[in-house]
């Protein structure tokens, strides 16, 4: 819940102890969830009206125009830069036009001609209510903007700053000739090393994909493409590695999926999964590659039999740079950026992932896609 | 032979002191992870902690370092880190939310790190 404070600055006692009766402790509902508390304030000259501002803050001004000690616009004045942050309500009983284009200029959003009903006064703070929220939403979404930024850039720097952390720890082993004289000594050190620039220049080449995916600039060209085709080029791709650990991969896919599709988009997702079920697997493991024309969407399921994930680490899956790490992970290398990218390519589809997984028995994405053919 | 614990959750980082150390004589166990490492904590009883800060979560060992201390064992932590630069804040040893003996930012020379060693291991 949040609050909004209201101040009634009018000489009138009655008409004081008015609004503070209708509004005072008021609950308004906004948008179907927000709710807002109103308290009310009030002074009964010009005066005591901008003293109370200058030391509480309030949301809304409602302002009589004509006080005994200077009149409504001379308070508006007064306040100065104050005023902005104010949304200020004109009551008057006599609101001519010439004071209300005057008032509206100094900074005034409303009128509230006197006299005026409970019901009437409710509306008129709704509605300066709502446009006080909207702002608040508005200044809020901008800091998390900036904060979720910033996270990304202090993790990207720490993702930057690893690998050359680790290459020159290992090149100064090497100068005090840690391992001996024997170059042979320093095999694993120097395949290490490798690995890592080769992991930093791919977290580069990630980060360029994504910068491209997000900011739109990204040349798209939908042609009809054969799903089977490039699920059997991403098998190709990931041989080796698979080979290497003797993980077998299977499709399973009718001859024939066709879906309209950016063929370097799709060779992205397609890529993206079988390499993940081959790097998260067990050796002698199993990758299942399973495509499916449904109604009218398509179903792309990509299943291992690897080291799958607790329902903890699965909640932080695609989250930039947010790799599980442990004594299983610590030897499979990835960019953090791998999940991210599949979900925001999948989003230009339209379509959704779903994730299921079993700690050391296996992963299954699954993407359904809306087929637009 | 005196044993050291190193958590941290970069593989390349681990195998380098522990290169390091080990050639120094002294017995290496290691962590990825603050629970792996807790664990290895109980089960090891080593004599000192190489922790980093980690990034998985921004304070991982810096919650470690508490809980270890919260439960009286003065063991003692040598702590590094590669995000107080990032940042751009300033982190340090305090009783309280940096109970560590010492606090390095990374990359520490290796000297540094030695003669830290050499400090708390008699």
């Amino acid at each position: 819940m949040s609050f909004l404070k209201v101040l009634v600055i009018d000489d009138e006692p009655g008409m004081r102890m008015g609004v503070e009766r209708t509004l005072d402790g008021e609950k308004l509902e906004f948008f179907g969830t927000d709710l807002v508390e109103v308290s009310v304030a009030s002074a009964g000259t010009g005066a005591e009206g901008i003293e109370k501002i200058n030391s509480d803050g309030f949301d809304i001004l409602f302002l009589d125009y004509k006080l005994p000690d200077m009149n409504g616009l001379e308070v508006i004045e007064a306040l100065g830069d104050r005023a902005k942050d104010l949304i200020i309500i004109m009551i008057t009983a006599y609101a001519s036009i010439e004071v209300a284009i005057d008032a509206t200029k100094k900074g005034a959003y409303d009128f509230l001609p006197k006299p005026f009903t409970p019901g009437e006064l409710k509306i008129v703070t709704k509605k300066a209510a709502e446009r006080i929220l909207l702002a608040r939403k508005n200044e809020q979404l901008a800091h998390e903007k900036k904060q979720v930024r910033f996270e990304f850039i202090r993790v990207l720097g720490h993702e930057l700053k690893a690998p050359l952390a680790a290459v020159e720890g290992y090149l100064d082993l090497m100068e005090s000739k840690t391992l001996g004289e024997n170059i042979e000594s320093y095999e694993k050190i120097l395949k290490r090393s490798s690995v890592r620039l080769n992991q930093m220049r791919k977290l580069i080449v990630d980060l360029l994909d994504m910068t491209k995916i997000e900011s739109g600039k990204k040349d798209r060209k939908l042609v009809e493409l054969n799903l089977r085709e490039v699920a059997e080029n991403a098998i190709e791709l990931a041989g080796p590695s698979a080979l290497a650990r003797k993980i077998k991969i299977e499709l399973d896919s009718p001859e024939k999926l066709v879906m309209k599709a950016d063929s370097g988009e799709l060779d992205m997702i397609f890529n993206n999964l079988v390499s993940n079920a081959v790097k998260y697997n067990r050796d002698e493991g199993k990758v299942m590659v399973r495509l499916e024309k449904l109604e009218e969407q398509i179903k792309i399921q990509v299943s291992d039999t690897g080291i799958g994930m607790t329902e903890e680490e699965q909640k932080k899956l695609f989250k930039e740079f947010s790799r599980i790490r442990n004594a299983k992970t610590a030897d499979i290398l990835g960019s953090g950026l791998g999940l991210s990218i599949l979900k925001r390519l999948v989003e230009l589809y339209e379509g959704e992932i779903l994730v299921d997984s079993v700690p050391d028995q296996g992963t299954t994405f699954t993407l359904i896609i809306p087929n637009k053919e | 032979m005196a044993k050291i614990l190193l958590v941290d959750d970069d593989k390349d980082f681990v195998e380098i002191n522990k290169m390091l150390l080990e050639k120094e004589g002294y017995q290496i166990v290691v962590g990825y992870n603050p629970t792996e490492g807790y664990e290895l904590l109980k089960k090891e009883n080593p004599d000192l902690l190489i922790l980093d800060v980690m990034m998985v979560e921004p304070d991982d060992g810096f919650a470690m370092a508490q809980k270890i201390r919260k439960e009286k064992n003065n063991i003692p932590i040598i702590m590094l880190t590669s995000v107080s630069k990032v940042t751009g804040m300033k982190f340090d040893k305090d009783d309280e939310m940096v109970p560590v003996n010492d606090f390095f930012e990374k990359p520490v020379a290796k000297e540094t790190l030695l003669q830290a060693v050499k400090k708390y291991i008699k």
